[in-house]
């Protein structure tokens, strides 16, 4: 059996070739284009995501965050040692070098011994710190320390570099109070506050910020030392187990101290501790019920 | 016998443009590995960046899954409420330590407004000057 090919001339067939070829291609093409657009989009949130917080942003987050705290542990009120307590802390965080944000200082109702700080420059100590203190020094190194992590913007550099908490943040509603972006960007930071704690070179940076702090104020600078021995004996019986968990050991963050007052030259005795008027205007706290 | 076979040239076009299609187009699953690796590279240098962010990743994750199986249950029993019973136990126990239940929390007007108290709370300089000489601090300048 003999086979013949034949080729034969037909114009509109290859018209219809040509048109089956090109349906063939778009969808490709229009794949390749919408990937190369989806890694554009994608690109330009990673970069929006890395980019410095604004303040305007940090107290955003910081609001929420105070918001969620005193939810929790409800501001202990009493205008005299809000008073007192702002008077210290103003007296501190105007020795910070970091000024373009305000600090606000208040009294949580609650007997543990903490103190804390949200982004955006709110301070929060327990009542059950300030009782711990003996005097002005003390509260002063206290709330020193929690300016410094401001200054710092340690809790600040943790979330700018997450990128997954950032994304949306260019949203509109983003920034309305207890929005899903806020909501979840304070969760991880309370999360990170609470059950984490800050990496240890960031606790040894407020320290260190705190000390020199309290000494420019005019206290001893070994207030946040002396608090810090008391807070572990008061640890070691087991009356917060939180602090180890969260916070490098006292015996350590006390060394790094005492080096940093013998290598400024601070061991200035003579320097107001202030603990009479430390007593007088924390005198409401003996009485509280069950105190 | 002899049998005929009719070849039309605009076969032979569409053949080669199937085939070069086929050769250099980003088909579906290409496209979505590429996708899947970038995806991967990136999660590998954010874990670098930040260990502890993969840990809260891995919780959202989880509670994603959670939301999937109890969310009925949850509209059944209210989910504001069952944020606020959290929010009371936190609160009634004054126990510090529990970042994730004071993160869930959701706070009221009444707590807003004391934030907005705190930050309209302010010391007047006079005020400031005055306590400082009266406990005789001596400020750096």
């Amino acid at each position: 059996m003999a086979t013949i090919l034949k080729v034969r001339s037909r114009p509109w067939a290859s018209w219809i070739a040509g048109f089956l070829a090109v349906a063939a291609l778009s969808p490709t093409a229009y794949g390749q284009f919408g990937a190369l657009r989806k890694y554009k989009d994608k690109l330009q949130k990673v970069q929006e995501a890395t980019k410095p917080m604004t303040v305007e942003e940090e107290q955003e987050i910081g609001r929420e965050v105070a918001a969620k705290m005193i939810a929790a542990f409800h501001v202990y009120r009493n205008d005299a040692l809000t008073r007192y307590v702002n008077l210290v802390g103003a007296s501190v965080a105007v020795q910070s070098e970091r000024q373009d944000i305000q600090y606000h200082f208040a009294v949580l109702d609650s007997d543990d011994i903490n103190a804390f700080s949200a982004p955006g420059g709110y301070v929060f100590i327990t009542r059950g710190a300030v009782k711990l203190c003996e005097d002005e020094s003390e509260l002063a190194g206290v709330l020193a320390h929690e300016v410094g992590h401001v200054a710092g913007k340690h809790v600040i550099h943790i979330v700018e570099h997450d990128k997954a908490l950032r994304a949306g943040m260019d949203e509109a509603s983003a920034h309305a109070p207890g929005s899903a972006y806020l909501q979840n960007m304070s969760k991880n930071i309370l999360v990170r506050i609470f059950d984490q704690g800050l990496a240890p070179a960031d606790e040894f940076d407020a320290d260190s910020r705190g000390v020199r702090y309290a000494h420019n104020a005019g206290y001893p600078a070994d207030g946040l030392e002396r608090f810090l021995v008391r807070l572990d004996q008061a640890t070691n019986q087991g009356a917060n187990s939180f602090f180890t968990r969260t916070h490098p050991p006292v015996k350590e963050r006390n060394e790094h101290i005492q080096q940093q007052i013998a290598s400024e030259h601070w061991e200035d005795a003579g320097r107001p501790a202030l603990a009479d008027r430390f007593t007088t205007l924390t005198a409401m706290l003996k009485t509280k019920a069950g105190t | 016998m002899i049998k005929k076979i009719i070849i039309f040239p605009g076969i032979f076009v569409l053949a080669l443009l199937v085939a070069l299609a086929f050769a250099f187009g980003p088909l579906p699953h290409r496209v979505q590995a590429a996708s899947q690796d970038q995806k991967s590279q990136q999660d590998q240098q954010d874990q670098k960046n930040n260990p502890n962010q993969d840990q809260t990743q891995t919780d959202q994750q989880q509670k994603k899954k959670k939301g999937g199986l109890f969310g009925g249950l949850k509209k059944v029993s209210g989910g504001e409420s069952g944020q606020e019973s959290a929010a009371t136990t936190s609160a009634g126990s004054k126990s510090i330590g529990e970042g994730k239940k004071i993160g869930e929390i959701t706070p009221t007007a009444a707590d807003r407004q004391q934030v907005t108290d705190m930050e309209n709370y302010s010391v007047p300089q006079s005020d400031l000057k005055k306590f400082q000489e009266d406990g005789h601090l001596q400020p750096k300048q």
